[in-house]
Formats: C-alpha cells, structure tokens, sequence
C-alpha cells in the first residue's frame, strides 16, 4: 500500500460540515446515505463529500473534535515522555490533516496545528525507527508494536521488513536455498549440496 | 516478494554475479587435464600443491574431490572476522566483497565446518549496519555519496526500497493529493485483453 491509496482510505473517515445551500434529497451510497442538508444546519458526511462540496463553496468544514490545539500538544507530550506508542485520536490522523489543513482551510490555527501534527508523527516515527533497530539487534522472535497506524506502518515497512527478511534468509537452512543457480546447475551438484548437511566424505 | 528470494533464483542476474566471486582452492595431488585453468601451468597437467583462487560456480563441482581443499576467502577469515566485530559501520564492504552477504551464504555451504560462523558474521555484520542504513536511507536526498559507495550490493537495493518510500512519503506531504494508478496486474491485464481483442478481429 502507499501514501496515495492510505489518503483515499482516510477520505472514507466522517467530518461535520455546515452546508450553505437546501437540498432535501438523500444520496443513496453503498457506504451508507448521505444528505439532506440544510443550510446553517450541521451534517455527517465521508471528507471525500467534504473536500468536492468546500471547492464548490457550498458547505463549511468544522474541524473533527481531536482537531484542538491544546489536546494535540497534550498528546505531543504524553507521546515524547512514553516509551511505547500511545494510541492516536484517529487512526488516519495524518491522512486528515493532510486532507483538512491546507492553506485555505476553514479551521482555525491551521498551521500551527499542523505543525503539531507533524511533530507528533516525527516523534512516533523517530521512535518506530528506534524500536526496530533494538529488535533487530535484540534478535527476538516477535514485538508487538501496539497504536501503529496504517501510514507508519508503510513508512516503516520498506525498511524494517527487507531487513528482518534478509537477516532471515541467511539464516535458514541450506536445504531452502536449492533454488540458486549454482545448485540447479546440474544434478550432481545439487546432490552435492543436500549432501553438505551431512558430513562430508572425504577428509 | 522478499527482497532476497527476488535476487537469488535462477535466473535472477545477482546470483550468477554473486557466484562468480572467487574462492582459493588448492591441489594437493596432480590432475590431469586442468592445466588450463592455471596460466602459469605447463602442459596440460595442473600440478600438486598449485593454489588458485576459482570463480564459486567453479568450485562447487571439485571441492568434494580427493586431494582437493578450499580455503576461506579472506574477507570470511579470522583478521576480517575481527575488523568486522569491532565496527561493521565503517567497513567499506563495496570494494571489499560486492556481493558480501550472498556470496557468504554460498561460502557457507561449501565450508561446512565455518557454517554456522559464516552465518553469525553475516547476521552480526548486517545488524550492526542496519542503524547508519536507516539513518542514511532516510535522510538522503540523492543517491550518490560517500555512504552510498561503501555499502555492499543488497544494502544498496534496502536503502534505494527506503528512500524511496521516504520520498513518496514527502511528495504527498507537498502535493496536495497524488494520483491512485491501477495496479501493476490490472494494468497487465487490460493490456492482456485488449491485445487478445486486436487478434480475435
């Protein structure tokens, strides 16, 4: 999965919208039914609907109630003085943030809650990058890595699993590793190969 | 697919590249009709005690011979074993051994008696290098550097996976939304079907 197709997962997310226009009609979707506005009256609908219905200026976005400056550092903080992860608002919150606060954007503070934003997702990256390394080097058998959400675990999954996967190939047996060519080359060689376990006949 | 099983199959070139690295072999009685893998052999007989340093694919068909013996190759041996040991980080593993990793796993099957030490140095190697990797993959803007050089071929392929990843990463953070493609095999599908379409009529 990559950042773009993570994006479109978080635009399935609900936001509140004050739209400014009447429609009474009901959007039938399979996700579920979306409308009737009334203008002035506030609305649930997925952020996909959102962001289309702010371009047109029809509706105001209301900023999810996670989205607060004071809450955001809280968590900024309670996340630096943890040593684990510590669950998230939202599990797409960088994927809504992204969506929601952008230059023009209706809320509040925008760049400065922003800004938190990004600071709490390098803290949590800095530390998933840490931990990664202390369990590669530990040479566990499993971690559980608890409150990960989807687009730190794609930023994190290039590096850590290639990793692990390469530690692990050196480390198997040698009976897994028939398919390289020098032992396909013939068949005797390959038998010379499942003999290698085996101690060797001369010498 | 996982990284090393996508290099080492058949056909995959870094595996014939990485087992042409070369390994000393001695011959500790005379063969007859070898003498040309020896430039320095005369006639066609290859004689007693020659040492020569063959590539691996090579080796593979005599080490189990009579009156053949295969040595280390030097970057598995004890002196860089300890080099190794005290600070992977700075070794530069590119003019070392290109394809250090892969190729010591082949070494490792070949030796059985340094088996499991060939294998340890190579986890042991790869762990403590994985740090600077990380740090440098993730915060490397173009490729070519001083770090980039010293790392063995596998390590480049990891650190071109997370670089990448960090980019994509970045360029969503800048643009303001990016463009879902088709997946690779629907892609390949619809070429599929559409050519299949352009044969029927």
């Amino acid at each position: 999965m990559n950042t773009e197709e993570i994006e479109f997962l978080a635009e399935q997310e609900e936001v509140t919208i004050i739209p400014k226009f009447t429609d009474s009609r009901v959007v039938h979707l399979i996700s579920g039914d979306i409308g009737p506005f009334r203008a002035g009256i506030p609305c649930v609908v997925p952020i996909w609907v959102a962001k289309t219905l702010r371009k047109k200026h029809k509706c105001k976005i209301v900023a999810p109630e996670w989205m607060e400056l004071d809450l955001l550092e809280q968590k900024l903080e309670e996340e630096k003085s943890s040593r684990f992860f510590t669950p998230m608002p939202s599990d797409h919150y960088m994927g809504i943030a992204h969506l929601l606060l952008s230059d023009d954007s209706d809320i509040e503070h925008a760049d400065r809650l922003r800004l938190t934003i990004k600071n709490i997702w390098d803290v949590r990256v800095a530390k998933a990058r840490a931990s990664a390394d202390t369990f590669l080097k530990g040479g566990g058998r499993h971690a559980g890595i608890d409150h990960l959400t989807q687009l730190e675990i794609c930023n994190l999954r290039p590096l850590l699993l290639d990793a692990l996967d390469t530690k692990h190939q050196l480390s198997v047996p040698m009976e897994n590793m028939s398919a390289l060519n020098t032992s396909a080359a013939s068949g005797s060689l390959s038998e010379s190969f499942s003999s290698a376990s085996t101690p060797r006949r001369s010498q | 697919m996982s990284l090393f099983r996508k290099r080492n199959h058949y056909f995959s070139l870094t595996d014939v590249l990485s087992s042409q690295e070369r390994v000393p072999i001695t011959f500790q009685v005379a063969v007859g009709y070898l003498g040309e893998l020896d430039a320095s052999a005369e006639g066609n007989i290859l004689a007693a005690g020659t040492t020569l340093e063959l590539p691996y694919w090579l080796v593979t068909s005599l080490y189990q011979e009579d009156g053949v013996g295969i040595d280390l190759p030097k970057q598995y041996k004890q002196a860089w074993r300890d080099i190794l040991a005290a600070d992977a980080k700075v070794v530069n593993l590119q003019r070392l051994c290109k394809y250090f990793y892969e190729f010591g796993k082949l070494v490792s099957l070949i030796r059985v008696r340094d088996h499991q030490d060939i294998i340890d140095l190579l986890i042991q190697t790869l762990v403590d290098r994985h740090r600077e990797l990380t740090n440098w993959a993730v915060h490397a803007i173009k490729q070519e550097n001083e770090f980039f050089e010293k790392l063995d071929d596998i390590e480049q392929e990891l650190s071109r996976r997370a670089t990448s990843a960090e980019l994509n990463l970045s360029n969503w953070l800048q643009s303001d939304c990016g463009q879902i493609r088709k997946a690779e095999m629907v892609q390949a599908h619809d070429r599929l079907v559409s050519s299949s379409r352009t044969f029927n009529t």
